[in-house]
């Protein structure tokens, strides 16, 4: 695999210098991954994706998209010309145009092309109606169908899913997926939202005030996590006993790492139970230490003794 | 050509503001203050009359404009459509042609001296008075329209609180709903009082030597530039001062716009002698701002019927078509302007689109002025005369003194374009041509004719600038009615005024309309 994009040392403040939302960025994506960036607001991620697209100008760095230098000291191309597309948040359809229309926008594809891109998204049948007149779902369709129109090398995702109810989210979620994986194309999402990241990503990047923190994929990240911060950002963690450090460096580990059940030699008493719903949150006491665990076991009660162990492969301690 | 690109907003906003700037910089280096440019008790008397007509119509506008806004946003009585539009109709009056059926509704052997059966009987309303009230009929509109939208938006959360709190009808109009609506009442005031220092026809018909018919005096009576540019600063200085003034009582009751998202309260419906009070009051102000006017045209013309100029239709033609262009060639430079700003934003576009709307609050005389500069200026450096007494001029001044009406329309538009489709235009789009004639025209269309209209009826009514600077015999239609008027045969104005008066109130009828409005 050859990477589709390569970004070197980008960087970028805002407000006269007094706002980092690029600290020398530097990552490539390989050619038919889909490449999340993962962080809070203001963490960075729209703007990165705004420079690689051209709508924002960067300070300074490079960026490559194929074979072409877009961005560096010398080139600054439009973003009509760096071969991408975006599918945006809001999916920025022109209200005035019908479907068939807003898909061949500014595209020279035939049309022929342009219905056979209508047909592999399935909404050859509303290639007449106007934007206000299809559903939220159909129009996620047709900001995908335009933007993969002109085969770019790369397809950006601004938070696509950002705005939507969680049961059609995970309807969306699914068709995107499937679409993006049809059509073979390389794909960079941004998104503050761990699940979509999850379920979408072949690799996530964690952004954070402008820093890429950790690259890699969804397991290694949720695992391995390299910072405390990472590690916070996408689940809960336990801080676990002084028993268990190596050296002078706390060990931490996830909820879904510890083991509940008589078996296990560890005892400790059940403090709290919190239910979700499809799983419970168990709290358990231990020579005055805490740890939290998940349970699908519904005759757990508070007061109980029980027996846990701690997956000693997933043990997380930070560098 | 990235960079010329970026250098089109500040050139035009420039451009528009340079006949204010001529007279800034002529006033520097030429100003001469010797007492044949600068006549003491002159300019005593000019400055009494104009703080006296701006304190009047101040008063009455608001006296007028809040309570017809009230009246029209809040409750529904017998034909309260049909004065939610008749209470907007005046704004199709240049002020100048109440003025004139006023004076012929009042004079010996007038109308109203023929109705009562006393022939001898006479108002005499050529005084300062009568202007106060004439310009106050013909502007009150502008705080009307504003005001009405502001105490339409007033949310039922509020009402409720009223009507929890037993406050009185009085004591809630004073303390809640009246503050709610003072910026949009500030901001219609400042607009008629513009209008009224504006105002050359009325006052200079009624006698009353004001800042604008000074200038006039200087100029044409004495062929002295010098005076007028020193009575003009004078002038720019009251506008001054009442821009600061809004400003700052803007700045102070900016509380109002957080109330406005909730649901809206519903109109009260009026019964009994509430029902007749609210009738007979809107009547009474209707009759006095429209009917009157309308029926003494109405009637002049009824007199003039055998007799009527045919030519007249040949000044409505010069008029549209020189007010067609002029419009057309004032919003397609307020559309370059917003879209450059929009696109290719810097600190310089948006100083100088702010100084380009310097000219909506300057009195047509002193922009006339400008460019009279401006073209002598230009025409001694050729050493021959091309730009003086020329259309380019003409529409030059009217450039500068309307482009802020045009461009409100047009900004308005843009920022109900989500800046997504600026970046989608961006990524998927060609060029800036595409992007214009596919996107942003279509889009754009319904604030385009609205700012279109807009435009149009202020050009229509314009006097002074016109009466400055038209190429030599070209007469416009509102030109006709004033030599008319000033020739005492204001009978014969009737004809030319109804089709003066006709066009204007299509546009503002359009401009009320869901045709307009409906689309955005």
């Amino acid at each position: 695999m050859k990477p589709i994009v390569t970004i070197e040392n980008l960087h970028k403040r805002f407000c006269k210098g007094s706002i980092c939302v690029a600290n020398e960025v530097s990552f490539s994506i390989q050619e038919g991954e889909i490449f999340t960036i993962l962080g809070r607001s203001g963490s960075g991620k729209t703007t990165l994706l705004r420079m690689l697209s051209g709508l924002e100008t960067p300070d300074s760095g490079k960026i490559c998209i194929g074979d072409k230098v877009v961005f560096d000291a010398k080139t600054n191309l439009p973003p009509n010309q760096r071969d991408i597309a975006i599918v945006f948040q809001n999916y920025a359809l022109l209200p005035h145009l019908n479907i068939a229309q807003n898909i061949a926008f500014g595209s020279k594809a035939s049309k022929d092309e342009v219905l056979a891109v209508m047909q592999k998204t399935k909404i050859d049948a509303l290639a007449s109606k106007y934007p206000h007149e299809i559903s939220g779902g159909q129009q996620q369709r047709v900001a995908l169908a335009r933007a993969i129109l002109d085969k770019p090398k790369i397809l950006l995702l601004d938070e696509p899913l950002s705005n939507i109810d969680t049961e059609l989210r995970a309807i969306l979620r699914a068709e995107l997926k499937e679409m993006i994986k049809l059509f073979g194309i390389t794909a960079l999402f941004i998104t503050h939202d761990k699940e979509d990241a999850f379920y979408l990503s072949d690799r996530i990047a964690i952004m954070d005030g402008g820093d890429i923190l950790q690259i890699g994929t969804p397991k290694e990240i949720y695992n391995h996590p390299t910072t405390l911060y990472c590690a916070n950002f996408l689940g809960k963690m336990n801080l676990l006993p002084k028993r268990f450090m190596q050296g002078e460096k706390e060990v931490y580990c996830r909820l879904d790492a510890v083991r509940l059940g008589a078996k296990f030699k560890h005892k400790a008493r059940i403090n709290e139970i919190v239910f979700y719903g499809n799983f419970y949150e168990v709290t358990l006491e231990c020579e005055n230490e805490t740890v939290m665990a998940y349970s699908f076991d519904d005759s757990l009660r508070v007061g109980d003794t029980i027996g846990f162990e701690i997956d000693a492969n997933r043990l997380i301690h930070f560098v | 050509m990235q960079k010329l690109k970026y250098a089109l907003a500040p050139s035009l906003g420039l451009l528009i503001s340079l006949p204010i700037f001529a007279l800034f910089i002529y006033f520097i280096a030429q100003g001469d203050f010797s007492v044949a440019n600068f006549r003491v008790p002159e300019l005593l008397l000019y400055a009494k009359n104009t703080l006296f007509v701006l304190l009047g119509a101040a008063f009455l506008v608001l006296l007028l404009g809040i309570s017809t806004a009230f009246i029209s946003a809040r409750f529904e009585y017998f034909g309260s459509p049909f004065f939610s539009l008749a209470f907007v109709l005046p704004l199709a009056f240049p002020a100048y042609i109440i003025g004139y059926t006023y004076v012929g509704f009042f004079e010996f052997h007038g109308i109203l001296s023929t109705l009562l059966g006393v022939p001898k009987f006479k108002l005499d309303i050529l005084n300062i008075y009568g202007v106060i009230a004439i310009l106050s009929f013909a502007m009150f509109p502008y705080v009307y329209i504003l005001a009405r939208v502001s105490f339409a938006s007033i949310s039922s959360t509020v009402v409720e609180l009223v009507s929890l709190k037993q406050l009185s009808p009085l004591k809630a109009f004073w303390s809640v709903y009246l503050p709610l609506a003072y910026p949009a009442i500030f901001a219609g005031l400042v607009l008629s009082l513009m209008e009224v220092l504006s105002d050359y026809g009325t006052v200079a018909y009624f006698g009353v030597d004001t800042f604008s018919v000074g200038i006039f005096k200087s100029w044409f009576g004495y062929g002295n530039l010098k005076e007028a540019i020193n009575l003009s600063m004078m002038l720019l200085v009251v506008v001054f001062v009442l821009m600061f003034g809004e400003a700052r009582l803007r700045a102070k009751f900016r509380f109002i716009s957080s109330t406005h998202s909730a649901k809206k309260a519903a109109k009260i419906k009026l019964k009994g002698w509430r029902n007749v009070v609210i009738f007979m009051l809107s009547l009474l102000i209707a009759t006095v701002t429209l009917f009157i006017p309308l029926g003494v045209l109405l009637y002049w013309f009824y007199l003039d019927f055998h007799t009527l100029e045919w030519e007249t239709l040949g000044y409505l033609y010069r008029t549209l078509s020189l007010n067609g262009i002029s419009s057309l060639c004032i919003i397609a430079l307020a559309f370059m302007m917003v879209y450059a700003s929009r696109f290719y934003p810097s600190r310089w576009g948006v100083l100088s689109q702010k100084l380009s709307m310097l000219g909506y609050s300057i009195p047509g005389a002193i922009v006339g002025i400008g460019i009279l500069l401006l073209t002598n200026f230009i025409d001694q450096s050729l050493g021959k005369v091309v730009l003086g007494g020329s259309f380019v001029a003409l529409v030059f001044a009217y450039l500068t003194r309307y482009f802020a009406a045009s461009i409100g329309s047009v900004e308005n538009g843009f920022s109900k374009i989500d800046k997504s489709i600026d970046d989608a235009t961006k990524v998927f789009g060609t060029d800036d041509f595409e992007r214009i004639f596919r996107v942003y025209l279509p889009l754009m269309r319904p604030y385009l004719l609205s700012g279109f209209l807009i435009l149009y009826i202020d050009l229509a009514k314009e006097l002074p600038a016109t009466l400055l600077l038209r190429p030599f015999n070209y007469d416009t239609i509102a030109i006709r009615i004033y030599e008319l008027a000033s020739n005492e045969i204001l009978y014969k104005s009737a004809f030319p005024s109804l089709l003066l008066v006709g066009t204007t109130a299509i546009a503002v009828l359009l401009l009320n309309s869901k045709f307009v409005r409906g689309r955005r």
